[in-house]
């Protein structure tokens, strides 16, 4: 940097493939660099185990052009303190078929609940029985479906981080898995083992997607884009997300794609924070890289990259169609690796009928009992 | 014979560097061309030291501690590790099971398949040296992430494999989202990959002398009983290697099951080796993803120590009556 001649910057290209693996090995022997992306769902678990470094403590970075509320709920991880800082605002999204979803007669930018979605599932195979209302996997299932109910069921994540205790009753998991059964049994979803070897957030890469076979994908807001180049000849939008009738919270989540932090361990945290400070506040930086990380964190950027044409219509409408559920993000210990884990197991065996929802409800609290027990 | 001797220079050759750079480091009476040669062989020494001995060990003691590579931290728990596997955790049991299944179904598959192409390449024919290059390709790039990929998107419903299925008009298979298929599509990557064992065979098969041959067929033995009576028993040492070697390579399968499946659907594919990437990578339990591979390394010791004891009974060295 010109500026900074003293400052020289490394970059190093980190794939999505075993990035996590790969930190792991960097904080293990202490390698890790002076600045990395954090994926949302690791935020909080790293903060745990102090590879962040404390941000408030640092004077060469400023967080005045973010909102308070935004950036205390991203990245502070309930510390009180910042130790990330969110790269962007993103959230769940439901990117629509338009094309599809008017030849069959569904309208999915009115709010609906999930009983009403199974009914459109059904009518999508009585359409044509290739043809899925969902595109989703095992991944985004537990991250949009069970997390997602379970927070519109009692308001709550699944695990309550302060008490480490699980806040679902059996009967609870009973009914959360009983409307995964009924998703995949009504063939609301495509079938488990179609979606199996497919990645998660890459339905670009299924053909069932590119021919234009699903009326939507279930994801992130920063996929949307991508998802909408693999066929261009169809008009997609953002749709509504699904709602419980009697809910105590929205239950979908507005946070941001990634994090960035500094590596508690680093030699040059000042220096460090100088980057960072140019990397979120400069107009110049801003206006480099645009919406790469979904819609920029600040309003400021916001506005650059709208004005420049940067920000794609799609993307915008995501975007917005997401602030407009109040749910919150589950972080902690419900989004470690271990009870994803066990969710997505449990979520598997009742995709592929291998477990009925009563018997996956008592795996589970069994489960996340034996990990909590060991936290 | 020859095996056997390969067998000592392999002892003696990892031995004497050891000899040698203790000699020179007390500055004895090696000659300069000694010392010279030991030198040159000094980055390999570190190389196995730091990347394979260390490790090796160090891994023991993780075993018995609990330890998160986040952390940095390690407290010995004994024996814990090893009695969790085995008491509480039913994902080990699944694994070892896909581990041991893919075993079976690779090794002697494997095994059968590079022999009877190498009983196919062992005659002299035109363009034979092209013949044995082509079928040896898929040894050269086989065991890469590329070729997992490929792998992938070849079986997948959508897949080139489906495809024929259907212009043959038949029925598609899930193959890598039915569990029950899964598995063995993974294994038929690995029997495809039997360029080596095949290169080996085709050089035991010509060190089998052709006088016995002439001899068998002068008494009237059929080419069937030539092939169980001579050809089985002079190869008998390269088949003996290469059950070790491709029984090792399979218990430590990890490639194709984590790119391929990411060890699903339903544990079907989640081999010994995914299970302990995960449990050390992704859930910071490297204590017990060490106690996962010294298991894996047990259940290899004991199968090697097995066969070695079983071979005095069906491997025949030339040099034996």
């Amino acid at each position: 940097m010109k500026k900074y001649p003293n400052i020289k910057i490394e970059p190093e290209y980190g794939a999505q493939d075993g990035y996590n693996e790969k930190k792991t090995t960097e904080f293990s022997t202490k390698t890790a660099p002076d600045i990395f992306q954090i994926e949302t769902g690791s935020g909080p678990e790293y903060c745990r185990m102090g590879v962040l470094y404390n941000l408030s403590t640092l004077k060469n970075i400023s967080f005045d052009k973010f909102d308070p509320n935004f950036i205390k709920e991203n990245g502070q991880f309930g510390t009180g303190s910042q130790y990330a800082i969110p790269t962007g605002v993103a959230g769940s999204a439901l990117i629509v078929n338009k094309t599809l979803a008017d030849k069959i007669g569904i309208d999915l930018t009115q709010q609906y609940d999930w009983e009403q979605l199974i009914e459109w599932g059904k009518k999508v195979q009585a359409y044509n029985l290739e043809y899925y209302l969902l595109s989703v996997n095992t991944f985004n299932g537990v991250s949009f479906f069970v997390r997602t109910y379970a927070r519109q069921l009692t308001g709550r994540a699944i695990i309550d981080d302060a008490t480490k205790t699980v806040t679902l009753t059996e009967e609870q998991f009973t009914e959360i898995f009983d409307l995964i059964d009924r998703l995949y049994k009504s063939k609301t979803c495509a079938p488990a083992a179609y979606k199996a070897p497919y990645n998660p957030n890459k339905d670009q890469e299924d053909p069932k997607w590119i021919n234009g076979e699903y009326v939507a994908s279930v994801g992130y807001t920063s996929n949307a884009l991508v998802l909408s180049e693999a066929n261009p000849n169809v008009e997609y939008i953002a749709g509504c997300l699904p709602l419980l009738p009697n809910r105590k919270s929205d239950g979908w989540v507005n946070n941001c794609p990634q994090f960035m932090g500094i590596y508690a361990e680093t030699k040059h945290p000042e220096e460090a924070a100088l980057f960072l400070d140019f990397f979120f506040n400069s107009e110049e930086a801003a206006a480099l890289l645009g919406t790469v990380r979904s819609v920029p964190p600040t309003a400021f950027a916001q506005k650059i990259v709208t004005e420049n044409g940067s920000l794609d219509k799609l993307t915008a409408e995501a975007v917005e169609r997401s602030l407009t559920y109040s749910g919150f993000d589950d972080g902690g210990l419900t989004t470690s690796a271990e009870s994803e884990k066990i969710l997505e197991e449990a979520y598997e065996a009742v995709a592929y009928g291998v477990m009925t929802p009563a018997e996956a409800a008592k795996d589970v609290i069994q489960k996340l009992n034996d990990f909590l027990a060991r936290q | 014979m020859e095996i056997r001797e390969q067998y000592v220079v392999i002892h003696l050759s990892a031995l004497f560097p050891l000899k040698g750079m203790a000699y020179i480091m007390k500055g004895s009476s090696l000659s300069k061309r000694n010392r010279v040669a030991y030198l040159y062989i000094l980055p390999w020494l570190i190389g196995i030291v730091v990347f394979s001995v260390y490790p090796f060990f160090i891994s023991f003691y993780y075993s018995l501690c609990d330890y998160n590579p986040l952390l940095s931290q390690h407290a010995f728990i004994g024996f814990d590790n090893y009695v969790k596997l085995f008491t509480k955790d039913s994902e080990f049991f699944k694994s070892l099971k896909a581990t041991l299944l893919y075993t079976v179904y690779t090794v002697p598959c494997k095994l059968l398949m590079s022999l009877a192409i190498a009983l196919m390449l062992n005659k002299a024919r035109r363009g034979i040296g092209v013949l044995r290059t082509i079928y040896y390709l898929p040894s050269l790039f086989g065991g890469s992430i590329a070729v997992a990929v490929l792998w992938k998107i070849m079986f997948m419903d959508k897949g080139m494999v489906n495809n024929w299925l259907k212009a043959l008009g038949l029925s598609t298979v899930s193959f890598l989202g039915d569990p029950k298929f899964a598995l063995p599509t993974l294994s038929l990557l690995e029997v495809w990959q039997f360029g080596s064992s095949m290169v080996l065979f085709l050089a035991a098969l010509k060190q089998v002398p052709n006088s016995l041959y002439e001899a068998a067929k002068i008494d009237g033995a059929s080419s069937i009983k030539r092939f169980f009576s001579i050809t089985l028993p002079g190869i008998s040492p390269i088949i003996f290697f290469c059950i070790i070697m491709q029984t090792l390579n399979a218990m430590q399968n990890f490639t194709s099951a984590f790119v391929i499946t990411k060890g699903g659907p339903l544990h079907s594919t989640y081999m010994l080796g995914v299970k302990l990437y995960n449990d050390g990578f992704k859930l910071y339990r490297m204590g017990y993803a060490s106690a996962t591979s010294w298991i894996i390394f047990s259940i290899v010791a004991v199968f090697t120590a097995l066969l070695f004891l079983s071979s005095k009974y069906w491997v025949f060295y030339s040099d034996e009556n």
